[in-house]
């Protein structure tokens, strides 16, 4: 009797050290990705994710840096900021990630930000929709992110927004101009920082609609829109939404200019709207054009969409720029820590001194002391849709 | 409201599909198959695999995704079955509950978490204007469609020998096969009709729902919360019950609010077996205390 | 639950060391596992460890909640994540969106999930198996939608975030802190239950469980107590979910959803549903195994669920059960044939003495009808204590119905039953039992794995219990009245002559002794009316003897007795007055040597 009670905790005890052993590290750069990878936001993470491991894998194929294999843990939140949170801890305390990459989503960014920099660890933060950062990068007033630990490489959406005034009153030649947006916390957002984009190119909103984000039929709101006499409508919100707008605007006859935010980009615009959205313009700092000048960046997206089609996308630029900035980003960071190793301290500093690097796309990021903002400087673009692609609007 | 009608009474179509689908088994096995929410989503994903990956004919996808939810199903049978018969019902529940889970997490290895939107089979060719409602050809076809399976499967139950030596089935398994009833057969017969009900089900939900493997959960709990409010322990009560739910739920979406319609059909539910414990019209038999 | 010691067969080692040592092993174990649990945070220093070792200690907690409910009521609760919700969401909104100190809060929260687990018992009293699940899952899914739907609250979308932490006199407790609070909660939950599983609320719960038609006569109100289980439940997972809210920092409502409870129910079923440490091992496993999967999620849910379907096929009892059968291998089993000792019965009480002439039940006129059967019509009697009375009849004559219908499990479609001059009208079986009315029943219905004297507990509750506040808290009130009822059952035992086999598992028994122990059950509820249901059935001729014996000694108290029996013999020997009852209607009624030759009665037994 007491034999076989023996034999059970002998067991249980030399598992528990089998599975304790298999957590010891071995010699490997780890960096960690949180985002949402399921459900119908699945395209943001699974770009972004797409993006890293390209990366990655180049970088391997040149034999890692400095001589070690750089991994990358991924992990899916599916939106819930919790679980986002327990998996930043994770991937920090227990995998010792060199660096983390915190989500798109703007809720999951704010809740893994904040255990980076509890942890000391260098957040990077590849596409933002929404500002997360603090004065410290120059833009936006988000305490959450305030950190010299964060960095970022997309432009935030106060910096858009501006560009996307500008564009609606000079290039769409708006004299009444209305807005629309969602109601969560994306929406919100664009609304504050359009408005205060508007004050600051003298611009005055002849309407201002706020619409629940899954609402399908539009027509209470644009009717007011029509009776307002707007000339152009923008909408801060991202692609499926903005596609129901587009079709309701079909439905009504409207004939206005419809000026998208950046996040429209996202293929659920194109597969909601009818004929695909044709005609409607969209913004973004990004070079999003689905017909690259760059032979360099072309080539890119071919071999990225030959890799990549079992997640859905046939053409790397019918999705939003998350792919391409997050592979600028893990190279950026390999170079950096080339240079200066794998110290959490030594990192960040070496992202504000590494100077100008160009990406993939062609745009250029610029980090420095006091600014974590690495695409500040860069101007808003005007597009649109055309048979389904993003042509530049000259 | 009638568009709100119109629309209950199409998802209360499909509600009463799958609570059909519980209520055949139950009722030949005393047994709750929980996995027939993920069957469902069997019954989808590889009939979208098959059209929309493999570039099949919609009809031969489906032939084929049917016959792989028939499988799968049998393979339950044959594993649990008669397991699940001798256990108390809850112990049963979460077996099945966990065939479940398999089910999906396999789904999730196969095809992934990311989702696709599925092809409508019927075109959405809008045919008429019910109020402010567009109604297409998808949502006649899908009600001819519920209301030719259900009549067939009630007339399978009340008229033809099969529903008669079900019904024998579910009152004595042993004596069944005391008077020559094949019970083996008669079981797999019943999980067989349950499955191709699901197939059925898949077809119609997923255009709506999409092709993801997260589509079989909620429909095959709200299908058996349907079958349970009308009561299980027969065909025709589990029909009622998921027009019933269904339109209900679409009705409370109406005046109340899309948001809160999933809080108001489940509290109905609770004051309806609160007043009536096995259901409207559900039987008390073979209540074993959990 | 105690056993003979003969059956014990603890490993020889741990006796000696704690002999030697001087205190009881069992507190040796506990102080020593206290102090490693106290030492932990210094071992594992990492944050990540730390709080996921606190979140499996309030998943413990939460699951050995449920297993009050579902492993010792045998209430299946696919709701409980729903309570854990009410509580976590309560304590954070009040503390974060309106402001209120943080403790006022959390004692709010945990009175609303006691409230909503009212709520819950209510809704789901009348219900079993599959539509009790379902009600319960319905429950969950109400909470979770109104999490939902009020945003402005609860932030459901993105999910609550900077929830303040529990501030105990300027301190803000960090995670280090919280370690400590969540470990004394979770010792704090063990002692409460602890103290439950060892006071006669717990034999109780298990005669709910097991039988509750049983428990219902001894004079227990089945829905009361379930609807105690579930309140003591909800505040014990409510307050799980008070400190998740505040140790977390952050909710999100998809933590609370309908599966979520399904995982809670895997846990309690993993670890072992009825031990006291069952439900926290099932969490710890549970919560740890991610740990390992890292990023595999979908290769950890396949593990999950198969490890589900491993320990409810396979070991049901758990993995704490599956421990205990390798220590306890060797379980001395009953030898075959051993004779437990049958003493001379001594039974005596005082409170059926004396002067009451008035019948103790009088039947007046009692009509049922069942769908198109008439069971009984137009039948009326008289029990007179001090009375042994029989009850015969052919089978399906009635008696039984008539029993029922006395007892209030039945009301009656016609006529009245008066006992001790108060109509049974709308009384349930549990207040009739208390006016005096004991029974026993044609099928065996006592809990095999308790002891004899266990049972007899079960009737005695009522009496002499501590409310069950004193009995979480383990006040003295708890461990008074433990001993007093205790005390009272072997003296009863006693009494009746079954002491020999006080602390012998009942179903360990021979079938006759188990008769007899029914009958000294319900002694219990003190009746002046006692109600034997075919007593000599199967009963060994030295088993019939002291029924027979047991029967005299109860009828001198002055206590009336309604005996049920086809053993004619046996009515003759020790009857005073005999009715007869044929297909529903009394026949004949008189002393045995009347009924013996009345013509009617012949032709009903041997037909016409």
């Amino acid at each position: 009797m007491e034999e076989t009670f023996k034999g059970k905790i002998i067991v249980f005890a030399v598992a528990c050290c089998v599975l304790l052993l298999a957590g010891i590290a071995k010699a490997e750069i780890k960096v960690g990705l949180g985002n949402v990878m399921s459900g119908p936001f699945a395209a943001w993470g699974l770009d972004a994710k797409a993006g890293m491991d390209m990366a990655i894998e180049e970088i391997n194929a040149q034999g890692g840096i400095n001589g070690e294999k750089v991994v990358l843990l991924a992990r899916d939140d599916a939106l819930d900021t919790t679980k986002a949170a327990l998996q930043a801890e994770e991937l920090i305390y227990k995998e010792k990630v060199v660096a983390y990459f915190p989500s798109t989503i703007t809720g999951s960014a704010k809740a893994t930000g904040p255990v980076c920099i509890k942890a000391g660890v260098p957040a990077l933060l590849g596409a933002q929709q929404s500002d997360v950062t603090c004065p410290l990068t120059g833009v936006g007033d988000k305490p959450e992110l305030c950190s010299p630990w964060v960095f970022r490489f997309g432009a935030t959406v106060s910096q858009q927004a501006d560009g996307l005034v500008k564009i609606a009153r000079d290039r769409l030649k708006g004299k009444r101009i209305a807005l629309m947006h969602d109601n969560i916390g994306y929406g919100l957002e664009w609304k504050e920082d359009l408005t205060k984009a508007a004050a600051n190119n003298k611009v005055q909103f002849v309407a201002s609609e706020m619409f629940p984000l899954m609402e399908l039929d539009h027509t209470p709101s644009l009717t007011r829109v029509i009776n307002a006499n707007a000339d152009v409508i923008v909408v801060g919100t991202l692609g499926a939404p903005a596609a129901r707008i587009y079709n309701t605007m079909r439905k009504l006859g409207m004939k206005q200019p419809l000026l998208l935010c950046e996040a429209a980009i996202e293929l659920a615009f194109r597969t909601t709207a009818v004929d695909m959205g044709e005609g409607a313009y969209i913004t973004s700092p990004q070079n999003s054009s689905s017909v690259p000048k760059d032979p360099k960046f072309a080539e890119f997206t071919r071999s990225w969409s030959a890799k990549y089609k079992n997640i859905g996308y046939t053409d790397v630029l019918t999705t939003i720029p998350t792919a391409f900035q997050y592979y600028d980003a893990m190279h950026y960071l390999a170079l950096v820590i080339k240079q200066h190793g794998k110290d959490a301290k030594k990192i960040r500093d070496g992202m504000e001194t590494l100077g100008p690097y160009k990406g993939i796309s062609g745009v250029t990021y610029i980090f420095s002391k006091d600014n974590h903002n690495a695409s500040s400087h860069l101007p808003s673009q005007l597009f649109r849709f055309q048979k389904g692609k993003v042509m530049p609007v000259e | 409201m009638i568009e709100s009608l119109f629309a209950g009474l199409l998802t209360g179509g499909i509600y009463a599909l799958v609570a059909l689908a519980y209520s055949i088994i139950y009722t030949t096995t005393r047994v709750v198959n929980f996995a027939i929410g993920e069957l469902i989503m069997i019954a989808a994903m590889v009939t979208f695999t098959g059209s929309a990956l493999w570039g099949l004919p919609l009809i031969s996808a489906l032939v084929i995704g049917c016959a792989i939810t028939v499988l799968i199903n049998l393979v339950i049978k044959a594993a649990a079955l008669s397991r699940l018969q001798k256990l108390d019902p809850i112990t049963a529940l979460l077996v099945t509950l966990s065939f479940g889970l398999l089910l999906v997490t396999g789904g999730q290895l196969v095809w992934g978490t990311a989702g696709a939107s599925f092809p409508s089979i019927f075109g959405k060719i809008p045919l008429f204007n019910l109020g402010s409602l567009i109604v297409t050809t998808q949502d006649i076809v899908t009600i001819i469609i519920v209301v030719v399976i259900l009549f067939v499967v009630d007339l399978i139950q009340h008229r033809a020998i099969l529903g008669k030596s079900m019904q024998a089935a579910a009152e004595d398994q042993e004596a069944c096969g005391v008077v020559g009833i094949n019970i083996g057969w008669i079981n797999a017969v019943a999980f067989n009709m349950a499955a191709i009900l699901c197939t059925i089900a898949a077809v119609l939900i997923a255009p709506i729902a999409g092709a993801n493997v997260r589509i079989g959960t909620m429909v095959g709990l709200k299908g058996f919360a349907a079958g349970i409010l009308g009561g299980l322990t027969n065909g025709r009560s589990a029909i009622v019950g998921g027009l019933i739910f269904g339109v209900a739920e679409s009705l409370s979406g109406y005046f109340f609010g899309g948001e809160s319609k999933e809080s108001i059909i489940f509290v109905v539910l609770m004051i309806i077996l609160a007043i009536r414990p096995t259901g409207l019209w559900g039987e008390a038999r073979w209540q074993r205390e959990a | 639950m105690s056993v003979h010691p003969a059956y014990q067969a603890e490993s020889s080692l741990w006796r000696s060391i704690s002999q030697r040592a001087g205190v009881s092993w069992r507190s040796l174990w506990i102080v020593l596992a206290i102090i490693g649990f106290l030492s932990l945070p210094a071992v594992i220093s990492n944050p990540y460890y730390m709080r996921f070792l606190e979140i499996a200690a309030l998943y413990g907690i939460a699951a050995l909640a449920l297993s009050l409910v579902y492993g010792k009521g045998g209430i299946v609760s696919l709701g409980h994540m729903g309570l854990f919700g009410i509580g976590a969401y309560i304590s954070a909104v009040l503390s974060l969106k309106f402001g209120w100190p943080v403790w006022i809060a959390m004692i709010v929260a945990v009175v609303v999930s006691g409230f909503a687990g009212w709520l819950l018992a209510l809704s789901s009293a009348r219900l079993v198996g599959v539509y009790l699940a379902m009600t319960t899952v319905a429950f969950n899914i109400v909470v979770e939608r109104l999490i939902v739907q009020f945003p402005d609250l609860t932030d459901a979308a993105a999910g609550m975030i900077n929830i303040p932490t529990f501030d105990l006199f300027g301190h803000l407790f960090d995670l280090e802190s919280f370690y400590y609070l969540i470990l004394l909660a979770w010792l704090v939950s063990l002692y409460m239950v602890h103290n439950f599983n060892t006071s006669s609320w717990n034999l109780v719960t298990n005669s709910l469980r097991e039988t509750p038609t049983a428990c219902l006569f001894m004079g227990n109100s089945v829905p009361g107590l379930k609807v105690l289980l579930f309140v003591v439940s909800a505040i014990i997972i409510g307050g799980a979910g008070v400190l998740f809210a505040h140790m977390m920092g952050r909710l999100n409502y998809n933590n609370f959803t309908w599966d979520q409870s399904v995982v809670l129910l895997a846990m309690v079923v993993l670890g072992g549903k009825r031990e006291l440490l069952g439900p926290s091992m099932g969490a710890a496993i549970l919560i740890f195994i991610p740990i390992f999967f890292g990023g595999l999620v979908e290769y950890m849910n396949i593990v999950y669920a198969l490890i589900l379907l491993f320990f409810l096929l396979v070991t049901p009892t758990g993995i704490i059960g599956w421990i205990r059968r390798g220590w306890n291998q060797a379980r001395v089993f009953l030898p075959q044939g051993r004779e437990w000792k049958l003493t001379h019965p001594v039974y005596s009480v005082n409170y059926a003495r004396g002067g009451d002439t008035r019948p103790i039940v009088e039947v007046v006129n009692v009509t049922k009808t069942f769908g198109g059967l008439t069971a009984l019509r137009n039948v009326s009697l008289s029990i007179q204590p001090g009375q042994i009375h029989a009850l015969i009849g052919p089978n399906g004559a009635g008696k039984t119905t008539l029993v029922n219908v006395i007892t209030g499990l039945y009301p009656p479609d016609g006529g009245d039953v008066r006992i001790r001059g108060t109509s049974v009208h709308g009384k349930t079986p549990d207040k009739i039992a208390l006016l005096g009315v004991g029974r026993t029943f044609q099928q065996p219905s006592l809990v095999a794995e308790m002891t004899t004297a266990e049972n007899m507990q079960v009737a005695i509750h009522h009496r002499l219990r501590a409310g069950i506040v004193s009995t979480l808290l383990g006040l003295p009130r708890h461990h008074r009245m433990r001993a007093a009822a205790r005390s009272e059952a072997l003296d009863s035992l006693h009494a009746v002559g079954l002491a020999d086999a006080a602390n012998v598992p009942v179903g360990q028994l021979p079938h006759g002794y188990q008769r007899l122990v029914e009958i000294a059950r319900a002694l219990g509820v003190h009746p002046r009316l006692l109600i034997v249901d075919e007593p000599a059935a199967g009963l060994a001729p030295k088993e019939m003897e002291h029924l027979q014996r047991l029967l005299q000694v109860i009828r001198s108290n002055g206590i009336a007795i309604l005996v049920i029996e086809h053993n004619m013999e046996f009515i003759m020997s020790i009857a005073d007055w005999i009715s007869v009852l044929d297909f529903g209607v009394r026949i004949a009624e008189g002393i045995p040597a009347e009924i013996q030759r009345n013509e009617a009665v012949l032709a009903a037994y041997l037909g016409e």
